[in-house]
Parts: structure tokens; C-alpha cells; sequence
């Protein structure tokens, strides 16, 4: 430590060390002292946006530039600078002016100085010809390096390149990792759970030089690998099993695309083809919407799914999509496009709406309604299907014959009763002054003698939701229960047959029209008042038609497709007048029929009034017969349809359920128009769907016209020649195996993202994975059994001054487990560990709200499945995942943070499973050896950490067992318990160990 | 610690690896990030937010419309389709509360707060609120960081990044959500977004555990347990020497010390044993409807005397459901409104005075705000007056007391009915450049570096309320 110290300050007085090509640590020293004092100390008068006396202070040509009174730092004499005499305040001219910098800023900016103004490159500037970010160049094919000094340490093209760098800087080339170090490492790394003890023993005892690669493959093997790296692939996803947003609604299928992703890792499916499956899978061959379960990548994000402008959250899940797959496939965030062009990357608003066209043509979501529907569909396995789908088929013959004679029995009718059109007119009017001479209940005190009153909430069958809170405060009313169609039925008893007044109470800010049926037959629709609200206050009285009542038991029946209007009651009051009739007595008196006469009726009512000749001509209009109104014909045909229907709802009801998925489809066939500032309602010049103009310098894509252009864009992402994506995942394998990329913003490659450690080994490796055919597992192999990987974690205090970020790769990176894998290990090491795969653990039903309680957490996470099975609540995540650095699931994560907080020690020590994980292993344990207490310490301290444990550690463990072991005691134990309770103590101290929670 | 034990629990080396711990020590909550400053002096170094959920009715509590009175029953004419959430436009409302000139400074407020209005000198109050989103979960996350998806650093965990801790025993940001549940986006609404996690909000709930695994486990005794950590403390020495003092191990060592330090302090702050009988009642801890917030509003006091600078205390749990558990009075804003105010008048007004008499409202800022306004016409079919109100996102008053500002003050106008901001509209990056001022931060400076954009709490935006600054 103290070494390291002295080594700062000695370097930070030599400025011939810097003299050219500022280093990261003058660098590091610019952005922490320097920059803030520039900024709050100078920046007012001599910043970007002011120059006193000319001068500027912001970038270091302005500095050397100076002001009027000449440069501000003299290059050759750097502490003669104008600068530093200024700010000591002994000349004419004092800065600032009013207060002297602080002794320590002082000495900060002259050390600066003398350093020879270190200033990190403003990239804020885009290049001049785009197309020539490095980025977006084809993969340069280099050489290996294979002239490099220390090449014995090369064991494979990677470590040449690796050296190369390290020889320039003069670092020595690494060590390698002891045989344990690597083996819990690689273990970890491949399959997020640590080496078993058996495993352990196996890999130390085998000397064959072939070890090393019969650990890899079988961990290559473990289905456990796809659970570990397709939980790569599902940060990047922003995988979750809730939509979050305003309405958290359950994705209670999501998890079929999470499974798909895991099959699709262990199975290596080559990557070109997995791109494709996941933005496309829809439009390739398999059985029944199978392949479409990956499309569920477009349909996953986050969606504002009460957004009350349809066309705008249509475009917000849009630009959602469009930036999940710019940072994923192409590292780029296209996002920032939709209202203006990019400020730093050559992309446009026009290319932007070019690729929103292809999004806007897919479909993903039913409708755009409060609250909106996103779309699901089966999917299933062969035989399933086949079976599904002859069912389907003998379901598809029926309805055919039902349409048929339909068709024939209505185009009989219709031309018969057309004939008459002249005597219904005449007819509809006389039936309508005889209505309206018939009171409405709104307008009397006290209901006549003899009416019958029913409360809704009386039904016998139906399925509306009965409330006397909110809603229905204190009276009592029905509204929609979630299920639909709503349906409400009331039986009563009738002493004679009479004709009878309805009337209904009810509640609606929008219209809702019931239908009503009378034994059996729809007597009308009606009740379709906007009464001004949905409370007790807003109900109002609405008279609906005459019913004919039987004698003996009726039944009637509110029926609507959607949900109700709040139904307070109905009433059936005998007419006041004896001559009353039912409007079917009426037409059948004229010679006319009642259901088309019901339509005249209303037809003349209209204001104002319609030409009669048009709307007999309206297939909607005075003959319209609606697809099931089949009491609308006499007896024989009306029964045959009734049977023909019967036949249908109960095959419908044999109809198995098959497993429905989230996915994508094609919709309908669009361009867009620029929306100005991203604003729908300003819009301007429309674009074809397509892929950026940048990318058209050297790989082109085109929508066709009969398409969305989805297949094409994967494709195009797919291809070995789109140089871009290969780089970016080359880079996200090298970054999942050593926690850094090369480039170190694995998620941004554009001009503002990092630029690559090594670009000639990442062009290398994206080579190598087109080589490959895009196999991850041949990526692996390549990278895990190089000696880059193999090194050590090193202690390398020159290297770790001259590079502290590690860009060289002269020690493997030390890292904390993540949080799936601390538990998991946990899990593991406890034997607890539940390792079946597939299948949802969730609770909450599909599309319904999230399940909780006040103030709570989705309270089921203990389960001894692998945690890539927990469920992932948006905006609830699980307490630990929380601590331990998840990322939001919420938005594309190409990199997990690494910290380090109070709440993860109070975790360690005191998480609910650090109580039942230490009992089990320590149960096993003592059984093992119950009299061997140094046995059990070192069996822990090998589980555990991987490794054997020394003699001294052995010894402090026993006496550390033996002092809890009293302590127990103390507390009135009986002393075998207390032995086991002791040795569950030391367990719960070593998961709480860095040893365990870090990888070396 | 006898002998025996000691040579058990240590490390021989202990005092060597303490070097190191007291070197690394420096920034794991953190000190002020330097560079940041406004130049002036800070006027303010912590902050109490009470945060209405579903949109408090300006109209009827904050700003004073007689035109809008004048006009009741009238109907509302707007030359386009305004953008409000069920989009159904009654006619003219007026204000369900009379309004009063209060104080020396006679600022106008309605009866729905009689508490508050009774410490009117000391508010500003902002009646020109304007919000970008019409829709409550945007909306909050506008309110809460300034972006309208989730993702984003919340204010308080910007000034936990800017600022750090006063006090190191406990969180730097603070958040008490209503005891009926927790708003729309629950965690969202308080993250730290990409700053790092240590800055997000941390709740403190009800019941004996506060905070997530604060206590050890049952089974395990006090001495046992304080024998783990000394021994977990030398295997960590022991370990930390093997791998060169790496700092991620440090700093790991050094969680470990702070986490007990939390288990001491948050037991401690969240009992309400020691306070007076007087002062549970001024908050009206002793009342079924005040309970909940009373609770809420005495433990913000005692955090913020603690050196928590950033406590958000929320009024309203989620939105929807039946009978509503938030400000959002879509069916009746009297009985709605009548309800929740009656939780939380006393209580708010209880912390104001509580913060007053005992000096600390000199450099605490106290923030009183909501999403958005309601409309000035009832939310009902055309050509009725129901007794509802719509979202208005146009116009809106939130109120400020503290440090700083010039009290007793009202800014900012609606047009004649309260519908729009029409003089000195406010923005919420306003807000937040203003609230950062105050604590003597430059809006501009504070960033942070993600995926290739240094970002700002105020994104591109934001400027000075310097109308509001004493």
C-alpha cells in the first residue's frame, strides 16, 4: 500500500513521463481535480459559451490558443504559464478575481500543468464521413502477431494478441490461475453454479493435458449452461413476467419465450438463426405459431398500456422495440431519432420512421384500447395441433351449412316481405304515436298497482359482478365481472299471460345496448342511454318495449357481447291503458313481420328523418337480419339453425386449450410519415420501410411491398457481412467470460461508445464466429481454454497504475457472483438446489394485475428452483436481486453494475435463506463425520471456497466452533444440538465470506 | 472480550489491514462530488417531500378562482380537443371550498387544509405548475425524475450522488409510503436508475423491521452473533491480504461495518417512544384518521434531525380500484377530497411548526406537490355538471416552505377558470433546477456519465425560478 503511494506522488512530479500521449492515470487526474475546478472556478467568463478578454478555457487548444493577453500554458515551459501566474494572484492580473483559489487547487493545476495538460479527446464530434466510424468498417483481417517476445505464453491466437499489448507497456505476461481458481471459475462462468466437491477431486487428480478441455466440454453439455447464458441473452431482452407501467398486468405466457431462449442456448442454435427466430420466427416454417414463441422478443417491453391516445401507444411500443434491437443486435440507440436526428451517430428522423415502418406493419398487440390487449396464441406439439386442428376443421364444415341455410332463409324472407315496404312505413308510424302515448317511469312517483319490480343483482345465472360499494353504494347494482360476454338471467312466476311494460334502471357514462330476451327470444336491444355516469346518482329510469308474459314460470334474460352498464333493477308494469299491445301483437295484426317492423320503428324516429327507399336498400339497414337472429324465422327453419348451433357450442366446448405465447405477427401493410419532435400529430415527409442510409454504404436491406419487412431487417442483422453485429456480439461473449468487453460500452458502438481495448482481436473473434457459423459453444472454446483466461488475479501494483481500468488484460478481473448465483450456489451447497428446468412458478393469472399487498413484495420467491425461475415483477423485484445489482427488467442491460452496499452485508448475514441454506449443509455434514469437528470445517471450507484449506485455518475454524458451541450451551442446548447448531453458525459466516462471494 | 475469545475472532495482522480500511474508507455512501457547486452558498441541505398522489385539485385548495365561480354551469370552450384522461367535458365547476385571505400576507387558500392555511406565511406557493403527461404513471415519474419512463435517478438519488451522506449510520434518501400501498410504479418511482444502486431510495416500513433483513435471525444469540462478524471479519483479512488489499474487497469489509451500524441506528430513529405526549398529538399520532401519515410525517422529523437529507413521504397509495385510495377524484372531488385531506392536514401542518420551533426549517426545505391539477369542468356528459373532475396537466400549485424562499408568497397565474398556466409557467426541470439551487448545486454540473450521454436530472432543460428566491 504504502509502496503504491509513494509511486503516485513520484510520477505525479515527473512530467517527462507524460510529455506526448496523455495516460489514462494524467487522464483520470484531468476529470476528477481538474475539470471540476475549470468548470466552477473559470467556466463563467472563459467557458463554451463566454471568452473575456477572449479567452476560453474549455477544451485544451483553447487553452494553448489563450486570449488576448496570449496563450493561457506554454507548451516547452509549461510552469511559466500565463495560467499559473494569474491564479497565484502575485502579478498585475488576479483569478478569479474575487477569491484566491485554495493552496490545494493551486498545487492541483500547477501539478496539471506540469503534466502537460492532460485533457481527454472531446468525441462529442461526429466524424466526418460517418460511414467511417470504426464501428461500422468491414472486420479487418490482421495478422496474428506472432513476432511477439515472452511467446512461450501464448498457448492460442487470443493470448498473442493479449501479449502484444502487454509487451508494449512492458508488463510482464500474467500467471496462471491455480487448478481450482480456474475450475470454479469456468464453472460459474458456463453454468452460474459452483463445482461439486466430486468435481473438484476429479479435475485436481487428472494430469492429462487434456483436463482442462473434459471440464469445458461436459460443462458445455450441462443443460445448465442454457440456463446461465440465456440468462445473458435475457437481460438483454428485458425480460419479465410483468408488463409494469401504469397497468402491471401478469405476462403469464412470457415465459415461453424465457424457455425458448434457454433450449435455443443449449441447443446452440447459430446465432444468425436466432436473430431471425426472435424478430421473425412468425414468418418461418414450424407447426402452429411454435416458431412464433421467440417473436415474443418484439412484444415483451414495457407498455403504457392505459396511454388514452391509441395512436400514440402504438408508437411509444414501437420506439420501444426499435431501441431494444439497436442496443442488442446493433449496439446503437436509434431511440434518440424519433424527434430529431441523432446528435452524435449519422442516424436521421427518416431512417428512424423508415424502420418504425416495419414495426408499425407487424402486429403485436390485439387493440389500443384502456387498457389495451397485447396478442396471444396457441401453440402446441405436433399430434396436439393435428388434433386441434381437425376438430377445428369438423367445426368449420358446420358452420358452413349453418351460414349456408342461413343465407338461403334470410334472402327468402327479406325478398317476401320487401314487396311491403309502402305498408310498413305506414304501419311504423301508426306503432310509434301508440308508443309515445306509453309513460317512462322517470317521469311518475310511485310505481303503479300491480308492477313488478327485480333488483339486477337477483339474477339466477349469469356472470356480471354484484356490488353495494362504490358503484352500487347501498342499493345494490351489477356491472361487468372481467368475463365476457356479460349475461344476467331472472325467473319468475306468472298467475295469467299478460302483455307488461319494461322499464330498467341503470348507470352508463357510454352506451352500452343490452339485449333482451323473453323466454328465450330477443325482444329487443334497448337500454342504451349515456345516463352522464356510472353512480347511483347518475341512474335513470328507461323504458324499453311491451313483453309478452306466459302463464307459469318466465324467464328473462340481459345479454351484451361486452360488459353491461350498471343495472340498478327493472321493472314490468301492466299497461295503463287496456288496449295496450306488444309491438309483435301489433305487426301480426298488420300482416307484417315484428323484427323488421321493430327496425321501421326505429328507422322513423331518426331526426332527421331518412330516405325509406335507401334504407330498404341497406344490407344494414330495414331488412338486416343479424348472423344469429334465428327467432327472426318460423318454427321448422328457426330449429334446424337452433340444432345447427347447438351442434357448433358443443364442439367448441370439446375445443382442446392449447398453450397460448406472446408474439408477433404481420399487421396491416404501412409507411410512416416523419413525426416532427416525435409528435404524431405533426407529421412530415413519409419514408418506405427500410434500415439506415449509414448502413446502405456497404450492406443493403429493402422491405418488399407485400411485406412488413421483419424477415428482411433480421436477415439483415443476421448476416456475416453485417460487420457491426458481429463486433457487438463478439464483444458480449468476450464481456460475459471476463466481466469486461473490449469495448467497455458493450451496448453502445456508435461514436460516443468506447472504442476497443484490442480492435484487431475483436475483429478477430467477430471472424472467428462467422467461421464458426455463429456457434456460441465454438466461442467458448476458443476463449476458455486460452491462458488469457487461464491467468490469475494478479497483484501488479505497476500495472495497476499505469492501467487501472484493466484495458490490457494484465490480471482476470476479479468479480462479485451475481445475484442468481450467490443464490444458486447457496441452494447448491445446502443440497437444496430444485434443478428442474421449464415451466412457470408464477401466481398471478395471466393478464391480471400483478398479485401483492400493501407495501409488498411478489411473495413466493421460496421456491429451491434455480432462480432463473423466479418470477421477474416489474417495478417489485425480488429483494435479493435487488441488492445484488439485477438490472431493471424494464430495459436492455448489456452490463450488470458491480456494488457494493450496506444491504448486501445485512443479506449476508441475515437473508432468510442464509438460516435454512447453513441448517441443511450443516445437518449433512455432521451426519457425515459426527464426531470429526476438523473433518467438518474443512469439508465446509472445500464446498464453499473450492479449495482445501490449510492446517492454521482448520484450527481457527475448530476453536471457533467450539466458542459457539458453548455459547449454545449457555442458551441451555443439550451439547449435540448445540454442536450442530455451532457448525451451522460457521457455515452461515463462510457464505457470507468474500472468499465465497467473489470469483478469482 | 476475554483473552481466549479475542485470539479467536482477530487476525494477527489486524492492524496492518487497517491501513488499508482507513485509506479505502473515503466514498462507499460518499462525500460531495466536487465541482457541482452553484458558486453561492447552500441554503438548504436536506429536504422533506410530501408527494399527493392522483392529482390534488388546485381549483379547490391552492388557487383562487372567482371567474371560475361566476361561470359555474357554463359551458367550457376550448378551440382544441384537450388533452385530459376520459376525455368526457361537463360544463363549468366551481370550487367545492370557500376561499379565505390568510396571515399577514393574505395569501388566498380554501378550507379543504384549515391546519396548513393556518401557517400560510410561511408557503410558496407555485400556482403555474405545468406537467408533461396526463396520465398518472408518467406523470409521477416527470414529478419524481424529470423523464417520463422508468429508469431514470430519482431527485433524491441525484443529491444522493451529488451530496452524500451527512450521516453514514443511515440512508442518504428516505422513502414512507402510504400505509395503503405503494404508487403506481412502485420501486420506480425512487430508483437510482444507472447512478449507482447505493443511491436509490430506501423505504422504511412499519412493524419491528424497517428495513429488509435488519435483525439477525431468531435462532441465533446476541453473543454468537457478534462473534460471526469478528470471525467473519479475520477470514475477510485473511483473504483480503492473499489478494493484494484489492478495493472491491475493502469496500465489501467496510458494507459489512455499515450494515451494523444501520442495525443500531434504524431501530433507534423509527421508534416514536421517546417523543413527548404533546408532540403526538400535535401530529395526531393519537387519531385513527391522522395515524397513518402522523407516523409518517414525526419519523421524516426525526430522520431529517439526523442528517437524512432527502425524506419522501407519499399521500396516496395505487391508482384505480374502488373506493379510491388516492387524490384521483374523477367521481366526486368534495367527498374524495374531504377524505384525504382530513389524513393528512394535521400531520403536514404538525411537521411544518414541529420543524419550525425547533430551528430546523431554517435549511430544510419542505415540498408539497402532485402530478397534476384537476379540470375546471366537471368530468361528466356534456351539458351536466358532475361532480367529478378530469387530469389537468396544464395548470397546477404545488407549495415550498423553507430556507431560501420568499414566504407568504404566491407565484405564477391560471387564466381566468384555473385551466392554464398562463403567467410564469413552471415545468418540473424548473423545479428541480430551482430545488438544486437551493441545496447549492448547479443543475448543469450534476451528471453522470451513461452509455455515452453525461446525463442531468433536467435532461437538456431547466431553468432558475428566480421569482421564487428570497
Amino acid at each position: 500500500m504504502l509502496i503504491f503511494l509513494v509511486f503516485l506522488l513520484r510520477a505525479g512530479n515527473s512530467s517527462v513521463l507524460f510529455a506526448n500521449e496523455p495516460t489514462n492515470s494524467g487522464l483520470a487526474f484531468f476529470e476528477k481535480e481538474i475539470r471540476p475546478l475549470l468548470a466552477d472556478k473559470c467556466w463563467k467568463c472563459h467557458g463554451e459559451s463566454k471568452a473575456e478578454s477572449g479567452l476560453r478555457l474549455h477544451t485544451r487548444e483553447a487553452v494553448m490558443k489563450g486570449g488576448k493577453r496570449g496563450p493561457a500554458a506554454l507548451e516547452k515551459t509549461p510552469l511559466e504559464s500565463l495560467l499559473l501566474k494569474v491564479v497565484s494572484h502575485q502579478g498585475k492580473l488576479s483569478m478569479p478575481p474575487k477569491e484566491k483559489l485554495a493552496p490545494v487547487d493551486l498545487a492541483r493545476l500547477q501539478q496539471w500543468v506540469a503534466l502537460g495538460l492532460p485533457w481527454t479527446k472531446e468525441k462529442a464530434k461526429a466524424p466526418a464521413n460517418p460511414g467511417n466510424h470504426w464501428a461500422f468498417l468491414p472486420l479487418a483481417k490482421s495478422p496474428l502477431p506472432i513476432l511477439v517476445n515472452n511467446r512461450a505464453w501464448a498457448s492460442h491466437p487470443i493470448d498473442l494478441f493479449i501479449l502484444e499489448k502487454l509487451n508494449e507497456k512492458g508488463f510482464a505476461p500474467p500467471k496462471p490461475a491455480s487448478k481450482n481458481a480456474w475450475l470454479r471459475r469456468v464453472t460459474f462462468n458456463l453454468t452460474g453454479l459452483p463445482p461439486t466437491p466430486g468435481e473438484f477431486d476429479e479435475f485436481l487428480t487428472d494430469t492429462t493435458p487434456y483436463a482442462r478441455e473434459k471440464v469445458v466440454d461436459r460443462l458445455l453439455a450441462s443443460p445448465h449452461y442454457g440456463e446461465k447464458w440465456g440468462r445473458h441473452w435475457l437481460d438483454l431482452a428485458r425480460y419479465s413476467d410483468s408488463n409494469g407501467m401504469d397497468e402491471n398486468l401478469v405476462q403469464g405466457n412470457a415465459w415461453r419465450y424465457r424457455d425458448y431462449v434457454i433450449e435455443a442456448m443449449n441447443q446452440d442454435r447459430p446465432y444468425g438463426q436466432f436473430i431471425q427466430e426472435q424478430l421473425a420466427g412468425d414468418l418461418l416454417k414450424s407447426p402452429m405459431h411454435q416458431g412464433a414463441i421467440a417473436t415474443g422478443f418484439l412484444s415483451l417491453g414495457p407498455k403504457m398500456l392505459a396511454e388514452d391516445d391509441p395512436v400514440k401507444m402504438q408508437m411509444d411500443i414501437i420506439d420501444e422495440q426499435i431501441d431494444t434491437l439497436g442496443k442488442v443486435f446493433l449496439g446503437m440507440s436509434l431511440g434518440c431519432a424519433r424527434c430529431h436526428d441523432h446528435k452524435y451517430d449519422p442516424i436521421t428522423m427518416g431512417d428512424y420512421y423508415s424502420l418504425a415502418g416495419i414495426f408499425k406493419s407487424t402486429k403485436v398487440m390485439e387493440n389500443y384500447r384502456v387498457v389495451a390487449r397485447w396478442v396471444e396464441k396457441p401453440v402446441g406439439q405436433a399430434e396436439e395441433v393435428q388434433h386441434f386442428e381437425s376438430l377445428q376443421g369438423e367445426m368449420t364444415k358446420l358452420k358452413k351449412d349453418q351460414t349456408e341455410k342461413f343465407r338461403q332463409a334470410k334472402e327468402a324472407l327479406v325478398e317476401q316481405e320487401k314487396k311491403k315496404i309502402e305498408r310498413y312505413v305506414k304501419a311504423a308510424k301508426e306503432w310509434n304515436l301508440l308508443e309515445a302515448a306509453q309513460v317512462s317511469l322517470e317521469d311518475v312517483k310511485n310505481l303503479p298497482p300491480g308492477a313488478r319490480v327485480i333488483e339486477a343483482e337477483a339474477y339466477t345465472q349469469g356472470n356480471a359482478l354484484r356490488s353495494t360499494t362504490g358503484y352500487g353504494e347501498k342499493i345494490g347494482v351489477i356491472y361487468n365481472a372481467g368475463e365476457l360476454p356479460n349475461r344476467a338471467v331472472y325467473e319468475f312466476q306468472q298467475s295469467q299471460a299478460v302483455a307488461v311494460q319494461l322499464h330498467i334502471r341503470y348507470a352508463a357514462q357510454e352506451s352500452r345496448p343490452i339485449e333482451i330476451r323473453v323466454n328465450g327470444k330477443v325482444i329487443k336491444t334497448g337500454a342504451g342511454l349515456v345516463t352522464g355516469g356510472w353512480h347511483p346518482q347518475q341512474q335513470k329510469w328507461d323504458r324499453q318495449c311491451l313483453v309478452s308474459l306466459k302463464e307459469g314460470k318466465n324467464q328473462i334474460e340481459f345479454f351484451r357481447q361486452g360488459p353491461f352498464p350498471h343495472l340498478d333493477k327493472f321493472a314490468l308494469v301492466p299497461p295503463e291503458k287496456g288496449e295496450e299491445k306488444t309491438q309483435e301483437q301489433f305487426a301480426q295484426e298488420q300482416g307484417l313481420h315484428p323484427h323488421f317492423l321493430g327496425q321501421w320503428s326505429q328507422f322513423l324516429k331518426r331526426q332527421p328523418p331518412g330516405d325509406p327507399e335507401k334504407f330498404a336498400a341497406n344490407p344494414k339497414g330495414a331488412f338486416a337480419i343479424a348472423d344469429n337472429q334465428f327467432q327472426v324465422f318460423a318454427k321448422p327453419l328457426r330449429e334446424e339453425l337452433d340444432s345447427l348451433q347447438n351442434k357448433i357450442t358443443e364442439k367448441e366446448k370439446n375445443l382442446p386449450v392449447l398453450p397460448e405465447a406472446m408474439m408477433a405477427n404481420e399487421g396491416d401493410l404501412t409507411t410512416l410519415r416523419i413525426h416532427l419532435r416525435g409528435n404524431h400529430l405533426t407529421l412530415g415527409e413519409e419514408v418506405s420501410r427500410g434500415v439506415p442510409a449509414v448502413f446502405h454504404q456497404r450492406t443493403k436491406m429493402a422491405a418488399p411491398v407485400n411485406q412488413s419487412g421483419r424477415l428482411q431487417l433480421a436477415q439483415w442483422l443476421a448476416s456475416e457481412e453485417n460487420s457491426l453485429a458481429r463486433r457487438v456480439v463478439a464483444n458480449r461473449i468476450w464481456h460475459w467470460h471476463f466481466g469486461k468487453g473490449l469495448v467497455r460500452t458493450p451496448d453502445n458502438f456508435g461514436t460516443l461508445g468506447d472504442s476497443p481495448s484490442h480492435p484487431e482481436l475483436l475483429d478477430w473473434l467477430a471472424g472467428r464466429f462467422t467461421f464458426h457459423g455463429g456457434s456460441f459453444k465454438s466461442m467458448h472454446r476458443e476463449i476458455l481454454l486460452s491462458n488469457t483466461y487461464g491467468m490469475a488475479c494478479a497483484d501488479n501494483s505497476r500495472a495497476a497504475f499505469e492501467d487501472p481500468d484493466n484495458r490490457l488484460f494484465w490480471t482476470f478481473p476479479r468479480r462479485r457472483l451475481d445475484a442468481e448465483e450467490i443464490r444458486d450456489a447457496i441452494l447448491s451447497h445446502s443440497v437444496m438446489l430444485d434443478p428442474s428446468m421449464r415451466g412457470s412458478i408464477m401466481k398471478g393469472k395471466n393478464r391480471g394485475y400483478v398479485p401483492g399487498y400493501p407495501n409488498g413484495k411478489y411473495d413466493d420467491y421460496d421456491s429451491p428452483r434455480r432462480s432463473v425461475y423466479l418470477p421477474l415483477i416489474r417495478s417489485m423485484l425480488f429483494d435479493l436481486f435487488q441488492s445484488f445489482d439485477f438490472p431493471d427488467p424494464s430495459m436492455t442491460s448489456g452490463e450488470r453494475a458491480q456494488t457494493t452496499v450496506a444491504q448486501q452485508a445485512l443479506f449476508s448475514l441475515n437473508g432468510k435463506i442464509m438460516a435454512s441454506g447453513p441448517a441443511a449443509l450443516a445437518r449433512a455434514l455432521h451426519q457425515q463425520s459426527p464426531a470429526d469437528k476438523s473433518r467438518q470445517v474443512s469439508q465446509a471450507m472445500k464446498i464453499v471456497w473450492c479449495r482445501p484449506a490449510a492446517n492454521t485455518e482448520i484450527t481457527g475454524a475448530v476453536d471457533f466452533l467450539q466458542l459457539l458451541a458453548r455459547d449454545w450451551q449457555k442458551e441451555g442446548k443439550p451439547s449435540l444440538e448445540a454442536e450442530q447448531l455451532a457448525l451451522q453458525g460457521f457455515i452461515r459466516v463462510l457464505l457470507s465470506s468474500n472468499e465465497f462471494l467473489f470469483l478469482e | 472480550m476475554n483473552p481466549d475469545r479475542r485470539m479467536i475472532l482477530q487476525s494477527a495482522s489486524f492492524s496492518l489491514a487497517g491501513v488499508a480500511l482507513s485509506y479505502l474508507n473515503s466514498r462507499i455512501q460518499g462525500a460531495p462530488l466536487p465541482g457541482i457547486g452553484t458558486g453561492k452558498k447552500a441554503r438548504v441541505k436536506r429536504i422533506v417531500q410530501i408527494t399527493l398522489v392522483g392529482g390534488l385539485s388546485h381549483l379547490d385548495s391552492f388557487d383562487y378562482k372567482p371567474g371560475l365561480r361566476s361561470r359555474h354551469g357554463k359551458s367550457f370552450k376550448s378551440d382544441k380537443p384537450p388533452d385530459i384522461f376520459f376525455g368526457q367535458i361537463g360544463l363549468l365547476r366551481q370550487n367545492d371550498w370557500e376561499f379565505r385571505q390568510r396571515g399577514k400576507s393574505g395569501l388566498w387558500m380554501s378550507e379543504l387544509f384549515p391546519a396548513i392555511a393556518g401557517l400560510a406565511d410561511n408557503l410558496t406557493v407555485i400556482r403555474s405548475m405545468v406537467a408533461e403527461s396526463a396520465n398518472h404513471t408518467p406523470a409521477l415519474f416527470f414529478e419524481n425524475s424529470g423523464f417520463g419512463s422508468n429508469g431514470f435517478p430519482a431527485l433524491g438519488s441525484w443529491i444522493s450522488h451529488g451530496l452524500g451522506a451527512e450521516n453514514e449510520n443511515l440512508p442518504v434518501f428516505v422513502v414512507l409510503p402510504d400505509g395503503r400501498g405503494e404508487a403506481n410504479g412502485c420501486a420506480s418511482n425512487w430508483t437510482s436508475g444507472f447512478l449507482p444502486p447505493g443511491h436509490q431510495g430506501v423505504v422504511l416500513r412499519a412493524g419491528k423491521e424497517p428495513v429488509r433483513d435488519l435483525l439477525r435471525p431468531e435462532s441465533i444469540s446476541k453473543e454468537s452473533d457478534s462473534a460471526s462478524r469478528d470471525f467473519l471479519s479475520r477470514l475477510n483479512q485473511e483473504n483480503l491480504q492473499r489478494s493484494g488489499f484489492e478495493k472491491e474487497l475493502v469496500g465489501r469489509i467496510r458494507a459489512h461495518e455499515l450494515a451494523a451500524k444501520l442495525q443500531t441506528s434504524v431501530p433507534e430513529v423509527s421508534s416514536l417512544a421517546g417523543e413527548t405526549q404533546e408532540t403526538l398529538e400535535l401530529y395526531g399520532v393519537d387519531k385513527d384518521e391522522t395515524r397513518d401519515c402522523a407516523q409518517r410525517c414525526l419519523l421524516a422529523r426525526r430522520l431529517l434531525e439526523r442528517g437524512v437529507r432527502f425524506v419522501q413521504i407519499y399521500s396516496g397509495g395505487p391508482i384505480g380500484g374502488n373506493p379510491r385510495s388516492s387524490w384521483d377524484a374523477h367521481e366526486n372531488v368534495k367527498e374524495n377530497h374531504t377524505v384525504e385531506a382530513g389524513k393528512i392536514d394535521r400531520p403536514v401542518a404538525a411537521l411544518l411548526a414541529d420543524l419550525k420551533r425547533r430551528g430546523l426549517l431554517e435549511d430544510t426545505l419542505v415540498l408539497f406537490t402532485t402530478e397534476f391539477g384537476r379540470t375546471p369542468f366537471a368530468q361528466s356528459a356534456a351539458g351536466t355538471v358532475g361532480a367529478g373532475r378530469d387530469h389537468n396537466k396544464y395548470g397546477f400549485s404545488i407549495w415550498m416552505a423553507g430556507a431560501g424562499l420568499k414566504a407568504g408568497f404566491a407565484f405564477g397565474q391560471t387564466d381566468e377558470i384555473g385551466w392554464k398556466a398562463e403567467e410564469n409557467p413552471v415545468p418540473w426541470h424548473d423545479l428541480h433546477a430551482t430545488i438544486l439551487h437551493l441545496l447549492g448545486i448547479d443543475h448543469e454540473k450534476l451528471t453522470y456519465y451513461h452509455n455515452g450521454i453525461q446525463r442531468r436530472l433536467t435532461n437538456v432543460h431547466g431553468h432558475i425560478v428566480e421569482g421564487i428566491l428570497a
